[in-house]
């Protein structure tokens, strides 16, 4: 959480805010809570929410100093800067591809140590190397003097020139045309700082962030921004997937590196400096410039049919995620509904408080809160499925109280009468026609929650959403598949609409 | 059978009963009239416990039930009730109403207790509405289950509160025949009422209430002939 503050507040996010902020925070601090857990010695009993809150800086708090040589490296990637780091969701796999990957992994060859590879926001990757979160990263870094004063640097490993993107016609033929011109870069990349260092002396140029490179080109292909600056060989590939627009090299204003990203004075840096060395003159650096940067490699940058069976892929761990939390949530709301249609006061007050809370702090909180702030093992999973339980549950024990409420109260009467006990009352009598009073809000709150299960995309569920912006980045492209991943949202709502329907006919009382 | 001892029932600030003793034998029929708000319901409930009672005691077969660990069970199953607005599970057919507390609350097999069911809906007229559901009913129909809901318990005290209030006037008359037809069957029945003609004919005795006491217990014929208090004569002057 702390680290969360501290990512460097150069640019702020125009277009996604939110979602920049969480997707790196959310990736970085599940990484933080999955180190605690190795070390095995965090164990706090929670008492209340406060606690919760209190644990979520304990967590953050902490630091680790761990280091031992049996575990794989913790290597930090933004896969969402093709050919370096990406994924290429068109040949159906969920991994991270790229120069930077294999580079990585033939480092961790030379080494003898495993990698384990960690996607994080871009933003979010300077902060957590800082506090160590990982042994290095990996992701197109360039060593900036501000950087190297809170993380240390390899040696360059790639060396490339500027280029700017451009829709076709804008002419451009050196750094000087940028003037009057809005660029877009990719927050917290060399491209920003050099962009802004161009703007400090040419007229009129504008700069601004986003956290991922399809977001630019979008922006630069509906007119927001007049030109991307990036890179050569991404300028490149850009180009390649979206035929009307082009790229210019700027080779007038100096050419920058690529270095891998440690945490002070790690003592790994000589190693793999060693190693890079190593690959260089073996030749393999080579091999792979080749195979990722000189068009040995082709994408696919369409949206396919790999394409639309990847975010197919979404739907069970959507519909599982969704499922489990309508069936958690609805035993947990009947629970407080009981406490809140019966006579033990400090159920009553209890309930009341609960739900008072849950639905007045956003669910992304919740979530967050769960997700990194709870000292226990939680699994992606179990982290989703409490949350949104323990959320819906609020609502649903409205619906409950307001359907048990319902039901008129000579039923209950009618029941004491004839010596039938309160809970058996309730289960037999009250229940089944409060549940028929309560069948269209309770289909509108699943609803809602299946709706809302996009949330767990945040924590980095791989479900429809999900999918479809991994495609999207992958592709340069979100259009296609936002509209495949909208689509199947609403079949399934629409399913489960007229399910519901059917249900309350069938239950409609004669 | 029922005996009361000093009861009081008090809502928040308002003393509903203020002091009521009364017993009442196996088999008798007691007529409770009096005006409304004057406390009869709550009076009634308190017999079985629907209203503990703020203080006194009551006494089901000479076995006090509202003190130390209330004896609510117990009471339920000796003592019915029939509701002035019916309260039948509309979720459950008419056969399932009467035969549900038998089944759940006496443990009684399904087969058996949908046996007597039907026999009871024969007995009080509604021998082929036993597979409908209760919203096919009418008010008369309704409140004549209902009966056969109490009655399915087998319990020795049945307590009626305004059993035919709610009915539109040609229905009055068959349930007031079905309450009629159980007078003098060994069951015992406490009828609040407004239907005068009614508790002068099947009522043994009548207690007249007001303001959370009864003014007077008399037997009926006695009662309707001459109230000894002010208020009843006044109270019966006005429905008359
Ligand atoms: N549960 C209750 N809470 C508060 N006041 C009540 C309750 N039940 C009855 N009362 C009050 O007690 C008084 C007597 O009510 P009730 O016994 O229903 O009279 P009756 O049946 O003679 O019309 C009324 O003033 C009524 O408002
Ligand atoms: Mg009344």
């Amino acid at each position: 959480m702390i680290l969360f503050f501290e990512v460097e507040p150069v640019t702020i996010s125009l277009q996604s805010p939110l979602r920049t902020i969480t997707n790196g925070a959310l990736k970085e601090l599940k990484y933080t809570h999955f180190t605690y857990k190795n070390m095995g010695t965090f164990t706090i009993k929670l008492k209340s929410l406060l606690a919760l809150v209190v644990c979520l800086f304990l967590v953050a708090c902490q630091k680790e100093n761990v280091d031992n040589c049996e575990k794989p490296l913790i290597v930090m990637v933004s896969p969402d800067n093709p050919p370096f780091e990406f994924k290429d969701t068109g040949i159906g796999g969920d991994g991270v591809l790229g120069f930077d990957i294999d580079l990585i992994n033939k480092v961790g060859e030379q080494l003898g140590r495993e990698i384990k590879i960690v996607e994080v926001d871009f933003s979010a990757i300077i902060p957590g190397i800082q506090s160590k979160r990982a042994d290095m990263a990996i992701s197109g870094f360039a060593a900036t003097e501000r950087r190297r004063q809170s993380v240390d640097f390899s040696d360059p490993y790639h060396s490339y020139n500027f280029a700017v993107v451009t829709k076709q016609g804008t002419t451009v033929n050196s750094h000087k045309d940028l003037a009057n011109m809005t660029i877009g870069t990719q927050l917290g990349s060399t491209h920003e700082t050099k962009s802004q260092e161009l703007a400090g002396s040419l007229p009129g140029m504008k700069v601004y962030s986003l956290n991922k490179l399809p977001e630019l080109i979008l922006d630069l292909k509906k007119g927001r921004a007049d030109a991307v600056m990036t890179e050569e060989v991404v300028a490149k590939k850009i180009v390649t997937a979206t035929p009307d627009l082009e790229f210019t090299v700027l080779d007038d204003i100096g050419r920058e590196s690529y270095f891998i990203v440690f945490p002070k004075g790690s003592p790994l840096i000589g190693e793999v400096n060693q190693a890079l060395e190593n690959l260089k003159s073996s030749g393999q650096i080579d091999q792979l410039v080749s195979k990722w940067l000189e068009g040995g490699y082709i994408e696919d940058f369409d949206f396919s049919w790999a394409d639309v069976t990847y975010i197919l892929g979404g739907i069970p761990i959507t519909l599982g995620f969704t499922i489990a939390s309508i069936i958690c949530g609805f035993i947990w709301g009947g629970i407080l509904a009981l406490f809140k249609v019966g006579e033990i006061k400090p159920l009553n007050w209890f309930a009341a408080g609960y739900t008072s809370v849950f639905r007045g702090t956003p669910l992304l909180l919740q979530l967050w809160i769960v997700w990194f702030a709870l000292p226990v093992e939680l699994t992606l999973w179990q982290a989703g499925i409490l949350t949104f339980s323990l959320n819906s549950g609020a609502y649903i024990s409205e619906i409950m109280r307001g359907g048990i409420q319902a039901v008129d109260t000579g039923q209950m009467e009618a029941a004491k009468s004839l010596g039938v006990s309160y809970i058996r009352a309730m289960y037999d009598i009250i229940l089944p026609q409060a549940f028929r009073k309560m069948l269209p809000s309770l289909t509108n709150e699943s609803i809602t929650l299946l709706k809302e299960s996009a949330l767990i995309s945040v924590i980095g569920a791989p479900d429809i959403l999900k999918r479809a912006t991994s495609v999207g980045v992958a592709n340069f492209g979100y259009f296609e598949p936002l509209l495949t991943a909208g689509a199947l949202y609403y079949t399934i709502v629409m399913i489960v609409a007229s399910g519901a329907k059917l249900l309350e006919r069938k239950l409609r009382l004669p | 059978m029922i005996k009361l001892e000093n009861i009081t029932k008090i809502f928040g600030p308002l003393d509903v009963i203020r002091g009521v003793s009364a017993e009442i034998s196996q088999g008798e029929v007691v007529s409770v009239i009096g005006p409304s708000g004057s406390g009869k319901s709550t009076l009634l409930r308190c017999i079985n416990l629907m209203e503990i009672p703020t203080s006194g005691r009551v006494l089901i077969d000479n076995e006090c039930i509202n003190e130390g660990r209330v004896k609510i069970t117990k009471v339920r199953k000796k003592v019915g009730m029939v509701f002035q607005h019916f309260n039948l599970f509309p979720h459950m057919s008419t056969l399932q109403n009467v035969a549900y507390a038998p089944i759940k609350v006496k443990g009684i097999k399904r087969k058996v207790a949908e046996e007597q069911a039907r026999k009871l809906l024969e007995k009080v007229g509604l021998g082929d509405k036993a597979d409908t559901h209760p919203s096919n009913l009418s008010g008369g129909q309704k409140q004549r289950a209902a009966i056969a809901r109490a009655l399915a318990m087998e319990p020795e005290a049945i307590l009626f509160d305004e059993p035919t209030s709610a009915l539109d006037p040609e229905m009055v008359k068959e349930v007031l025949g079905v309450i009629k037809s159980l007078a003098h069957t060994g069951i015992t029945m406490v009828i609040v009422t407004h239907e005068m003609g009614f508790a002068r004919e099947v009522a043994d005795r009548v207690w007249f209430i007001d303001e959370g006491k009864i003014q007077e217990d008399s037997p009926a014929k006695e009662f309707f002939k001459s109230p000894k208090s002010k208020r009843a004569q006044d109270f019966l002057k006005n429905v008359l």
